[in-house]
């Protein structure tokens, strides 16, 4: 219909794209023939990790049927962390190098064997960096980010969730300062992507502080006390994809609290706990709800909600 | 360019309401119709908002006074005067701000265009260049993001060519656009406040109240141009926003019946794909993304859409393969995702159409 765009340029990213070799290992959605579940859990109390908890500590329900879980080491399984961060045109003045900053820093938290990965998104969609035990390599390619176009956040989680399965676990993080406007995926879709993922996903809102946020909300609702924020459409999906995956969502307004929220990320990835179990109670298809509470202990549990078991093949 | 014989148009009789116009600002619109454009916008800078307002309302007044009485002439080439105020217009709106959807709206300089553009609507030599001039302005507020401007330009347009198609198209896309990217809060939640719950309902309303009025000018753009296979896309899309499956559906099968252009047919499969994924019809949904991604290899909006229907048929290798490809050609495209601009696709020739009218201005 036209060559044309119209607040963004044709080329969106720059950078020449890395798409990942197809992995040689299965898919991470659950199979009907695979033995065990890993779920991360994060425990706190008071927003302060609680450590030292034990496999007896947890009481763990699939679909209702309680469980008996394991305590997996976290250093066992090295983590693939990617990244997807928005490159849009929004991303002017302070938020780009912010950004990247943030950026180079988590990398610099991820152990040794761990990968990282690094895939930009405009309207368009670029693998920047493989996926990779080398973090100067993706160093590199989160340094050559411009901002340039519009946003496609769910169609480029829906390409890091599907693309990053290798067996292995994926923490994926994404970042976006504004509202998508380009996706052809919307929140259900990438929510039952998600359901269908063994990925941890934490989400960060580059957005307008809640003074500023207040300033444009209708006058008569800021008599009442909110139960639940009346967040935008955008950022209540973000934070609804960050607790369906069993991660976070993270708001930033400033440089400063952008790289914290990064900073907490890493932090929050080192004091979790794996759990591993051998689903007892039945392995029909579809759908398993996980629920998860501590045993004689106070303290807030976070884990995704469950999985999705998909036919065998 | 020499005009059709107009007698209003033609004839060399002064009046004397154009008498009280500016002699500058008549000089300057005759420059303009003479081609020497640069000069005639730099001389019409240099007044003051109050001075080009004045003497633009004598002109008008003027104009109408011409229009009133046959075998009299407009104090000056109306369709030049309109160009020239377009062009002042654009001139001085600033430059891009670097966002993404920049504030560069049409303001004063557009109005009083679209005020002469209004004078010319009424003459059959020259309602063509009236209507065209709406359908512009209207194209070159959207393409600005300038959804409300564009929605006036569209209303007065219309108040003179009801019945016009591209204006129909060009309202109803506007407010489909404006119904898309409406970034409140329309999510209403169990744990929401009944104040929070209320405001999301009445903004849910809100926002599928603005796709049921676009809805109504597709239907009417239809009806005015049977063959606007792109009001038929728009129509199945808006349809399908507002839960209306079965009419979604049928207005975009009969898109892919009635055109051949592939850029059109690659939306009209794409969004029948989601027709039929929302109605769980998943192999009807993957045949449609195949086709349209089949329409352009290369889009990535497609591939990411069968690729999620490829794997909620646990079809998962080959979903990814397809994601991978179009991954793959990231930055290596020499056209655009149709999909991308999907929302502004009838809007972009708003600048091109301007270009025609300049040229028809001249004399």
């Amino acid at each position: 219909m036209n060559g044309r765009a119209r607040w963004f340029g044709i080329t969106a990213l720059a950078v020449t794209p890395a798409v990942p070799r197809a992995p040689a290992q299965a898919p991470p959605v659950f199979r009907a023939s695979v033995e065990a579940v890993y779920v991360d859990v994060f425990v706190s109390r008071g927003g302060e990790p609680i450590p030292g908890l034990h496999a007896s500590d947890f009481e763990v329900k699939d679909n209702g049927v309680r469980q008996a879980a394991e305590l997996v080491a976290a250093e066992s399984r090295p983590l693939r962390a990617v990244l997807v961060f928005d490159t849009s045109s929004s991303l002017t003045g302070e938020r780009l190098p912010a950004l990247k900053a943030a950026g180079r820093a988590f990398l610099n938290a991820l152990r040794p064997d761990d990968e990282a990965a690094l895939v930009g998104f405009s309207e368009e969609i670029a693998w920047l960096a493989p996926p990779t035990t080398d973090k100067v390599a993706v160093r590199d390619a989160l340094d050559q980010l411009e901002p340039e176009g519009a946003t496609s956040a769910f169609d480029a989680l829906y390409a890091a969730l599907a693309l990053s399965e290798a067996g292995g676990q994926s923490l994926i993080v994404l970042f976006t300062d504004g509202e998508d406007n380009t996706s052809f995926l919307d929140e259900k879709q990438l929510t039952t992507a998600i359901e269908r993922s063994n990925a941890l996903v934490h989400t960060v809102v580059w957005q307008q502080s809640l003074a500023a946020s207040l300033a444009t909300a209708p006058a008569s609702l800021e008599r009442f006390a909110p139960t639940a924020p009346l967040d935008p459409d955008h950022i209540r999906a973000m934070r609804h994809i960050a607790e369906a995956a069993g991660g976070r969502f993270w708001s930033a307004d400033s440089p400063e609290r952008l790289r914290r929220a990064f900073a907490d990320i890493a932090d929050v990835m080192g004091h979790r706990y794996i759990l591993r179990y051998e689903p007892q109670g039945g392995r029909r298809e579809g759908w398993h709800r996980i629920e998860i509470k501590l045993r004689g202990r106070k303290g807030d549990v976070q884990a995704r909600q469950g999985y999705w078991m998909a036919p065998r093949p | 360019m020499i005009l059709a014989a107009a007698p209003w148009l033609l004839a060399l009789v002064s009046t004397g309401a154009a008498d009280q116009i500016n002699a500058e600002y008549r000089d300057l619109v005759g420059r303009y119709a003479r081609g020497e454009r640069g000069s005639a916008v730099a001389g019409l800078g240099r007044f003051s908002d109050a001075e080009r307002s004045r003497a633009a309302q004598a002109g008008e007044g003027a104009a109408r006074a011409a229009q009133r009485r046959t075998a009299v002439a407009p104090p000056f080439p109306l369709r030049a005067a309109a160009m020239l105020h377009v062009d002042l217009d654009e001139a001085e709106r600033p430059e891009w701000a670097g966002q993404e959807q920049p504030a560069r709206c049409p303001g004063k300089q557009a109005a009083i265009a679209a005020r002469y553009a209004a004078l010319l609507a009424g003459h059959d030599e020259t309602q063509g260049f009236a209507r065209r001039f709406f359908v512009a302005l209207a194209h070159r507020c959207q393409w600005n993001a300038c959804l409300p401007e564009a929605q006036r330009w569209v209303r007065e347009g219309l108040k003179l060519f009801p019945r016009d198609a591209p204006l129909l198209l060009a309202a109803g896309s506007a407010l489909e656009e404006a119904a898309t990217l409406w970034g409140g809060s329309s999510v209403q939640r169990s744990d929401m406040s009944p104040v929070y719950r209320e405001a999301a309902r009445t903004a849910a309303g809100q926002r599928d109240g603005l796709y049921r009025q676009a809805r109504g000018f597709f239907e009417g753009a239809i009806v005015a141009d049977d063959g606007l296979a792109l009001a038929r896309v728009h129509l199945g899309r808006v349809s399908w926003r507002l839960g209306e499956r079965g009419a979604a559906q049928a207005a975009l099968e009969q898109a892919v019946a009635r055109s051949t252009d592939r850029p059109l047919l690659y939306l009209a499969h794409l969004f029948l794909g989601r027709v039929h994924e929302d109605a769980d019809r998943l192999e009807e949904a993957v045949a449609h993304y195949r086709r349209s991604l089949a329409l352009d290899p290369d889009a990535q909006a497609a591939a990411v859409a069968l690729s999620h229907a490829l794997r909620l048929t646990d079809q998962v290798e080959e979903s990814r393969a397809v994601l991978r490809h179009a991954l793959a050609r990231a930055g290596r495209r020499t056209a655009r995702d149709g999909y991308w601009d999907y929302l502004v696709a009838n809007a972009v020739d708003g600048d091109e159409m301007f270009a025609a009218l300049r040229r028809e201005s001249l004399e």
